[in-house]
């Protein structure tokens, strides 16, 4: 297949900061003003992957990874430092109109709306960016408002909506001008379960009755066990993990933890496929690894020792990335040609 | 073919025109301020027209002006400032200055009209919006008889050429301390800085004329001058007809460097968020 039968295809795609360091000593604050420090910091690292027409993929990494840079440079605002870029077969930052056509965007708390208007109206100045004809507008409105009912508060000034009707604006505004392929940076954090829930259908029925690609990131990972077949991982700006979510889980573990407490000093704690995290006399924090699950653990713990209280813990993108470094610690240390990704230029 | 290429056209024009609508629109978000603004300006105004009444108590002629010319001049560079009282304010939350501080700069790069067009639209809007307040208020100054018209329609002509080109020089200046927003990341301190000064080197509280040589001299050297000054005087006859062409062609001369040297700072400021992430 060609690069243009694939919604989104990079290749080694890298970008490479480069970012100010102050001096020290003497003088500093001139020195820094005058005669700056450029230090170059490799932020995405020859990122290849490659996402089909109509999925739904989530874009997963702790704080810092690379995910909005990576996105940036899928939109055509952030110009690449090397490596190859396509998105619907154009390359973003060389045909930014045509792309901006052709793709939607939220990223996370930044509003793209109008504050002091109706968030009606914002989507009717949006139309009119756009060049959406009324036919296409109505049909699109009708179709969010389905779903999202945002006639529910529409009407009302963006600077007045709560979050969760806010970034459901947001994403109207977003695929208002039918988008093919749509980017997600972090939308739905800090919103509560029904609304997160909402989005979510959404979400899935924009890939599946408008056949949209979605590229989406978040922490949340029900949210990615709800909505994403594929899972792509990034971390210190390389691409760790490429598979389903269920593949990710058997590599490296849920992510979930199990807290448990004791009525009794415990000696050596040894539970078939866990990891102990933490264990002190009385209490103990366990991580599932490979194909266990919680429960397997839970189950473990209650036959073998006298427990008294337990408790899993949410699973976590962070707590995921923590298995994954430590699964594949030996793994990095052959991959990776320099142990810090700051390069210090000649 | 044709009619596809002039249906385009059309939707174009008529995208361009809904985009003038979010000055008014916004406007209309507050509605205090159109209480607000007309008696700011009258006030303004009638404190002005005493001032100047006073001054020209006991002298007939100051700096080639008399009190009528003076009047005439002063009271019009207020409403003209009206012309870009929105426009200009960087606390706005669509402006580049708010829209930088917050990252929603990024949306101006993810659509399919330039940062540069979408700005000029969304500034067009406030800007005939403050000058319909400056029409109305050149009309109730004149229907009072507290102003004088051009004399003859030669310089009504000239005056209203130079006019245009005046706002366009201030448009343009005042786009540059938009765009240098993307540096200065909203300096608001500066940037008041900078509209005193420019108020004060256009003619807005004092014409210019009554300034000492050195600050007159710094204002026909630099663009200023070319912004209220030069329109206001062909007004009121402090500048000669037979000085008219020569005023507008320094008019038009700035209006091609600053339009060049705006054009060159969107590049940069382009350069500065596509290389640097903003
Ligand atoms: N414009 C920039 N200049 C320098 N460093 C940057 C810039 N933008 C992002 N970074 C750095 O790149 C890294 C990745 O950032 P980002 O892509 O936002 O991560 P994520 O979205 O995964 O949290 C962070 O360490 C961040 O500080
Ligand atoms: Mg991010």
């Amino acid at each position: 297949m060609s690069d243009a039968d694939f919604a989104i295809v990079t290749r080694d795609l890298t970008k490479t900061f480069s970012v100010a360091r102050r001096h020290v000593g003497r003088f500093a604050a001139i020195r820094s003003l005058f005669d700056p420090i450029r230090v170059h910091r490799t932020v995405v690292d020859k990122l290849t992957m490659s996402v089909a027409r109509g999925e739904l993929v989530a874009l997963l990494g702790p704080n810092g990874a690379g995910k909005s840079t990576s996105i940036k440079m899928l939109t055509g605002i952030l110009t690449p430092s090397s490596g190859e870029v396509f998105v619907d077969g154009r390359v973003p930052h060389r045909d930014r109109v045509g792309n901006a056509r052709n793709i939607g965007a939220v990223f996370g708390q930044k509003t793209q709306l109008w504050w002091d208007l109706p968030a009606k109206q914002s989507l009717a100045i949006l139309r009119d960016i756009f060049d959406v004809p009324k036919s296409v507008y109505d049909r699109q409105l009708a179709d969010f408002d389905a779903i999202l009912e945002l006639s529910e508060f529409w009407d009302t000034p963006v600077r007045n909506l709560s979050l969760g009707q806010r970034v459901r604006c947001e994403m109207a505004g977003a695929m208002l001008h039918d988008p093919s392929i749509v980017f997600l940076d972090e939308p739905t954090i800090g919103m509560d379960v029904v609304v997160k829930e909402q989005t979510r259908e959404f979400l899935r029925a924009q890939v599946q009755e408008r056949g949209r690609t979605i590229v989406l990131t978040t922490h949340d990972m029900t949210e990615v066990a709800r909505l994403c077949e594929r899972v792509l991982l990034i971390n210190h700006g390389r691409l760790m993990f490429d598979g389903t979510l269920e593949q990710l889980k058997s590599k490296y573990g849920s992510g979930a933890l199990v807290n448990v407490t004791f009525s009794e000093p415990v000696g050596a704690l040894e539970v078939p496929g866990a990891r102990v995290v933490s264990h002190d006399a009385m209490q103990a924090v366990l991580a599932p690894m490979g194909v266990t699950t919680p429960e397997d653990i839970v189950r473990a713990l209650i036959s073998r020792f006298p427990v008294v209280n337990l408790a899993v813990d949410e699973t976590n993108i962070e707590d995921l990335m923590r298995d994954v470094y430590l699964t594949t610690a030996d793994e990095l240390a052959h991959k990776r040609d320099s142990p810090d990704s700051d390069r210090d230029s000649a | 073919m044709t009619t596809a290429v002039l249906d385009a056209d059309r939707r174009r024009l008529h995208r361009s025109w809904r985009l003038l609508r979010v000055g008014v629109l916004n406007e209309r978000a507050y509605r205090i301020r159109l209480v607000i603004a007309p008696v700011m300006l009258a006030v303004q105004l009638y404190l002005y027209d005493r001032l100047w009444t006073a001054v020209f108590s006991h002298t007939k002629v100051t700096a080639g002006f008399t009190l009528r010319q003076t009047l005439t001049y002063s009271l019009m560079a207020l409403l003209l400032a009206r012309v870009r009282w929105n426009a200009r304010t960087v606390n706005v939350r669509d402006s580049i200055s708010v829209s930088v501080r917050e990252g929603t700069i990024a949306y101006w790069f993810l659509r399919p009209i330039s940062p540069g067009r979408f700005y000029m639209w969304r500034q067009s809007g406030d800007i005939a919006y403050g000058a319909a307040w400056a029409t109305c208020g050149y009309a109730v100054l004149r229907a009072g008889g507290v102003i004088d018209g051009p004399h003859g329609a030669a310089r009504g002509s000239v005056f209203a050429v130079s006019l245009v080109l005046g706002q366009i020089v201030l448009y343009y200046l005042g786009q540059i301390v938009d765009i240098a927003m993307f540096w200065m990341l909203s300096n608001n301190g500066v940037v008041r800085m900078y509209y005193f000064v420019q108020d004060l080197l256009s003619g807005v509280f004092v014409p210019l004329w009554f300034m000492p040589a050195f600050l007159l001299v710094a204002a026909t050297w630099l663009p200023f001058s070319s912004g209220l000054n030069v329109p206001l005087s062909l007004y009121v006859g402090r500048i000669p007809m037979k000085h008219a062409a020569f005023e507008l062609a320094l008019q038009a001369f700035w209006v091609i460097v600053l339009a060049l040297f705006t054009k060159w700072m969107w590049s940069r400021a382009a350069r500065r968020v596509t290389v640097q992430g903003g």
